[in-house]
């Protein structure tokens, strides 16, 4: 049986154009957030500050590795003290945005007031761009890249923060 | 204080200063980090220290108050899912690992001020004055934050088994 | 003490740092005294030379350094966030995969 697990960390996606989605409705949530990291870097300020990256560092040579491709990355993150400061109907600006028929959902899970979603976008058949959504009932995550990424280093840096 | 002692007092103290950060982070490269710069500030600026028998408190308090601010200056917390736990049964034989990795993941993912006071409870075995005085606290504030810590630990470790039983997971593909 | 917090106190049992752990720390004061003599001296020279031709100059390459480093932060932060979600999701796909053989076994 096909592994959901291996299918994430085999794809990449590839240069093509830039594909960026708005992500200003999420300011309507920010709002209300007891923590927010916001995120806005164009092509330059990406190679910018991949330019201080260490490649001898484990984490920084994963994290320069795995945006020195990318021609943009747009994250909102925010947490939220009590549980149902948002709602996930805050979402629908970006998942409108989503219908575009070059997005094709590649993970929609939804559980107990949690939302997971990640989604590509292909042009003339290779990916050029990835969006992730996770909305849980305090927390909302949203990341926009558009570019040359590969998602396997992108989640090795979700386990560094993992005791081995 | 010469080079030969630092470096024993490094050697005698790296394991209270890794622990109590490794305990704090869940993170053994950030642990590391942070635990490499408490004592490149000993050796900066306060070499006295080390030479006097209030060493252990110093290298305790500043270790604890770095890591404080360490999280506080990323902006942002580890969360702990509850689906990601493995199970946790309160009432597991001693020296259970997977018992202990999810009671480290769940301390981790506690605010940093009870976070701090649980490390050094049950980590460094401190009393409360002494938690007090380090975290610069009333004792009555570290009784509190260790009361509501400990009961929301056990709560979450039962409540996660619980939920398990009952609710099955929906999961919709596209 | 009640074995819950017996249970608490294991999992937070004192740990050892990595075996070099001691050499880079001394590898790190060495650097540290190197920087310090260099970076006075050259603070200086810089100093003066922007005493000399400009002000603003030096003024302007420190803050560009100081925005650099903050953007190397915000940037290992929201990496590390997103990376922490594409494990969860990981996660998550093989807890329900695991649950869809059990079931399919039980079936």
């Amino acid at each position: 049986m096909r592994k959901f697990g291996f299918v994430i960390l085999m794809l990449v996606a590839r240069i093509a154009s830039a594909q960026k989605i708005d992500l200003k409705a999420l300011d309507k949530i920010g709002i209300n957030a007891s923590s927010k990291t916001e995120m806005n870097m164009d092509g330059a300020a990406l190679k910018s500050a991949a330019n201080t990256l260490s490649e001898k560092n484990g984490d920084e040579a994963i994290a320069k590795k795995t945006v020195e491709n990318l021609t943009g990355f747009y994250m909102r993150a925010y947490e939220f003290d009590k549980k149902g400061s948002f709602n996930i109907e805050d979402l629908k600006p970006i998942l409108d945005q989503l219908k575009e028929p070059d997005w094709k959902p590649i993970i929609r899970v939804q559980e107990k007031g949690e939302l997971t979603e990640i989604w590509i976008h292909s042009t003339k058949g290779e990916p050029d761009g990835m969006v992730l959504i996770a909305a849980e009932e305090d927390e909302v995550v949203v990341m926009n890249g558009v570019g040359v990424t590969n998602l396997s280093d992108l989640t090795a840096l979700g386990k560094m923060n993992a005791l081995k | 204080m010469t080079k030969a002692e630092f470096e024993s007092v490094v050697r005698e103290h790296q394991g209270l200063v890794y622990s109590i950060a490794c305990n704090f982070f869940h993170n053994e490269a950030l642990a590391e980090e942070v635990a490499q710069e408490v004592f490149l500030q000993l050796y900066e600026g306060h070499r006295s220290v080390a030479t006097g028998s209030h060493c252990v408190a110093w290298l305790r308090r500043s270790t604890i108050h770095r890591c404080i601010d360490t999280v506080r200056r990323a902006s942002f917390r580890q969360e702990v899912h509850m689906d990601l736990l493995p199970e946790i049964p309160v009432d597991a034989p001693e020296t259970d690992p997977l018992l202990q990795e999810g009671l480290r993941r769940l301390i981790a993912s506690l605010p940093e001020k009870p976070r701090a006071v649980m490390v050094l409870r049950f980590g460094e075995d401190m009393d409360a004055e002494e938690i007090g005085r380090t975290l610069q606290m009333p004792v009555r504030t570290v009784w509190s934050h260790l009361q509501r810590a400990t009961a929301m630990l056990r709560e979450k470790a039962t409540r996660y088994l619980k939920e398990k039983e009952d609710e099955p997971i929906r999961a919709r593909s596209s | 003490m009640n074995q819950f917090e017996r249970d608490l106190r294991e999992s937070l049992r004192r740990r050892e740092p990595p075996a070099d752990f001691a050499a880079k720390v001394l590898a790190r004061t060495r650097d540290t005294e190197v920087r310090s003599v260099f970076s006075w001296r050259w603070l200086a020279v810089a100093a003066l030379v922007a005493l000399m031709v400009s002000g603003t100059l030096f003024i302007q390459k420190q803050q560009q350094q100081v925005e650099n480093e903050r953007s190397k932060e915000q940037l290992m932060v929201a990496l590390r966030i997103t990376g922490s979600k594409m494990k969860d999701v990981q996660d998550r796909l093989n807890a329900i995969q695991q649950r869809m053989v059990r079931l399919q076994g039980i079936q």
